[in-house]
């Protein structure tokens, strides 16, 4: 299952110069994105997931991962430069990156952003290439009772640690379970919440709920902050690489940092694998260590290379290991492997551990272009840094027109359907009035998409146990129940912080 | 209250909306309507308890989301961009594009006539290019210019 030569043939099928291309393409996109301030990843990877219906799986993933990967250095960019976050996994780059570039150090904490990021990304990568395959083996072990476990263990967890209520957290789960049940019952086919509508029977499109709770959402709560207001928008003060300074990094000083590059890329590796947690997370943590083994501690917050560094690393040492859960055991662990899980479906790729008995090359092929496109995030990152302040001075009222017409071609093409549009809209409109109500999307998105699995496997296990006395019999399934429980009590527990992996 | 409420109605609706199957019921382990009624009841019970939680703890009321409440002016860009979609199926989608474009990026206070000549004529244009071209999917002509394009 696990062979050779399913690794050999993926690593051919990566060095494709058409992959190689849509890579490139996707960093680009990726970091373009990551460096306007209210684009994110997930509204970059949910408006250009279309393009996955009409190519290669093999081009389209890679470039959704690529767009992601840019998306997560590129939010290094503003928060640098403009004391703006670009993505939210950025926020903890703002605490020293700004301070230094205010110091004449632009320059300095850019390409500390820029390798750090390349090398706890690349970390992430590896790691992921060896534990998938090992991680699918098991999960060829697990049975419906558990797959019952695991689900309800993601579904807690990610609404316990993501937004800042618990009780918000689990409505959003339950709106997305309930969105789920829409259309065929998985079980025996019956059709539910049709409303007397043909298209609505046969269920709500992935691709359209996402692109209107994401991307239309966002459009509504820009426009929201710009019209009638003069003020409003982009007033920002961009400063440029040369301004604040252009000297470049010193290698004693990168070696300087590490330790923590390297604790910090382990520490995100282990939290990408975990679902629900993500990139924010990942870099607070990672800054928060980085501080307490620090030599120089009193640095961190006024302009510390340390800073930069622990956070870019921690953020994008998520990106590859996040993956593990979804190619293992099909469970998307934030909104971008749910957008992914979705392209690798309309591909006819089904994450699971069957995914790598099936299609092992494919798969292996996907991973390996993760670290070519690391390798074109260090070569497209260096040539740009001198350039990245022009990127970030893109006003935002010349993106979001553009993406509101992306919205609708991308919500369009899939099935050629208005209908599909028109549920956008309605997306949209609820994912702004979620959004203003403080509730997080990621816990909707996941027990959407795996809502019909859920009950299937609950279905499965009933029949199979004749009762719900399998779950204490098996005592793996138990122990993620146990688990799940858990999660909601810390959730409880949590102070409310600004947790979000959307 | 009023995640609540729309959770009591659609609880109140799947009786209507979910038949229970005709065959095949025994060997199901559960009817149809279980998993959306425990939906739904969840919704229910969390939406009272972000009502009347606060209160019954006795502590101050939630705080205003961190985002701010809902402002009216959100209507325009939710109106245009339902105006927007109803007029694809009249003049389709290239010039609806370039119209929604136009209309938005003056209502975000976009006022250089140039850049959104220039958008609305280059987004729609490589839109068609790429969708209708080079990947042959089928774009609303609209009604006025079927067959034209």
């Amino acid at each position: 299952m696990l062979g050779v030569d399913h690794l050999l043939e993926g690593l051919a099928l990566c060095l494709r110069a058409d992959v190689i291309g849509m890579l490139a393409l996707g960093m680009v996109l990726g970091v373009v994105v990551g460096a306007l301030p209210g684009l994110t990843a997930a509204m970059a990877v949910a408006v250009l997931l279309p393009i996955s219906f009409f190519v290669d799986p093999i081009l389209s993933i890679p470039f959704l991962l690529a767009i992601t990967k840019g998306a997560i250095f590129g939010g290094s960019i503003p928060a640098i430069l403009i004391n703006t976050p670009g993505t939210g996994a950025a926020a903890a780059t703002v605490l020293d990156g700004y301070p230094l570039a205010r110091q004449g150090k632009a320059r300095k904490a850019l390409e500390m952003a820029l390798y750090s990021s390349v090398i706890g990304d690349t970390t992430s990568d590896v790691a992921t290439i060896f534990l998938a395959g090992l991680f699918a083996t098991a999960a060829l072990l697990v049975g419906p009772p558990e797959y019952f476990g695991i689900f309800l263990f993601a579904f807690a967890l990610i609404s316990s640690v993501t937004g800042n209520s618990l009780t918000r957290g689990l409505f959003s789960a339950a709106l997305g379970l309930f969105l789920g049940t829409i259309g065929l019952d998985p079980l025996i086919g019956v059709s539910r919440f049709g409303l007397g509508s043909v298209e609505l029977s046969a269920g709500i499109s992935f691709i359209a709920l996402i692109i209107g709770l994401f991307a239309l959402s966002e459009l509504f709560l820009f426009a929201e902050s710009v019209i009638f207001r003069r003020s409003g928008g982009d007033s920002t003060t961009v400063v440029s690489t040369r301004d604040a300074g252009n000297e470049p990094l010193r290698m004693h000083e990168f070696r300087a940092c590490g330790r923590t590059i390297a604790r910090s890329s382990a520490l995100g590796t282990m939290i990408g694998i975990v679902p629900g947690i993500g990139q924010v997370v990942a870099a607070f943590l990672s800054y928060t260590l980085a501080r307490r083994f620090s030599k120089h501690p009193e640095e961190f917050g006024k302009g510390s290379l340390e800073g930069v560094a622990a956070a870019e690393t921690g953020n994008n040492a998520v990106n590859g290991s996040s993956l593990i859960p979804l190619l293992s055991f099909g469970v998307p662990g934030d909104v971008v492997t749910a957008v992914l899980f979705s392209a690798f479906l309309v591909n006819g790729l089904r994450p699971g551990p069957r995914l790598f008995e099936d299609h092992g090359a494919v798969v292996y092929a996907i991973l390996f272009a993760m670290l070519v496109s690391n390798v074109l995030m260090l070569a497209f990152g260096f040539i740009a840094l001198r350039y990245v302040a022009l990127i970030s001075r893109i006003p935002r009222q010349v993106v979001f027109p553009v993406v509101a017409v992306l919205c609708v071609v991308g919500a369009f093409a899939l099935n050629n359907s208005m209908f599909d549009v028109q549920i956008m809209l309605f997306f949209g409109v609820l994912g702004y009035l979620l959004r203003k109500f403080d509730f997080p999307l990621a816990p909707m998105i996941i027990t959407f998409i795996l809502g019909p699995q859920f009950e299937a496997s609950l279905g499965q296990s009933l029949i199979i146990g004749d009762g719900l006395s399998i779950f204490i019999e098996r005592p793996l399934a138990l122990a993620f129940i146990v688990l799940a429980a858990v999660a909601v009590i810390w959730g409880t527990q949590r102070r409310p912080g600004t947790i979000d992996s959307a | 209250m009023v995640a609540t409420a729309i959770s009591l109605v659609m609880l109140a609706l799947v009786p209507s909306q979910v038949l229970e199957p005709k065959f095949g019921a025994r060997s199901i382990a559960f009817s149809p309507k279980t998993m959306p009624v425990i939906a739904l009841t969840l919704m229910a019970i969390l939406g009272a308890l972000m009502a009347i939680g606060p209160a019954l703890a006795r502590q101050d009321p939630e705080p205003s989301p961190p985002e701010g409440l809902p402002q009216i002016r959100v209507l325009l860009p939710i109106g245009l961009m339902v105006a927007f979609v109803a007029s694809i199926d009249q003049i389709g989608l290239v010039l609806a594009s370039g119209l929604c474009i136009t209309a938005l990026a003056y209502l975000f206070g976009n006022r250089n006539a140039w850049v959104i000549a220039i958008l609305a004529t280059a987004v729609p244009g490589a839109i068609w290019l790429i969708f209708a071209r080079s990947l042959r999917i089928f774009l609303p002509e609209g009604r006025l210019f079927e067959g034209l394009l």
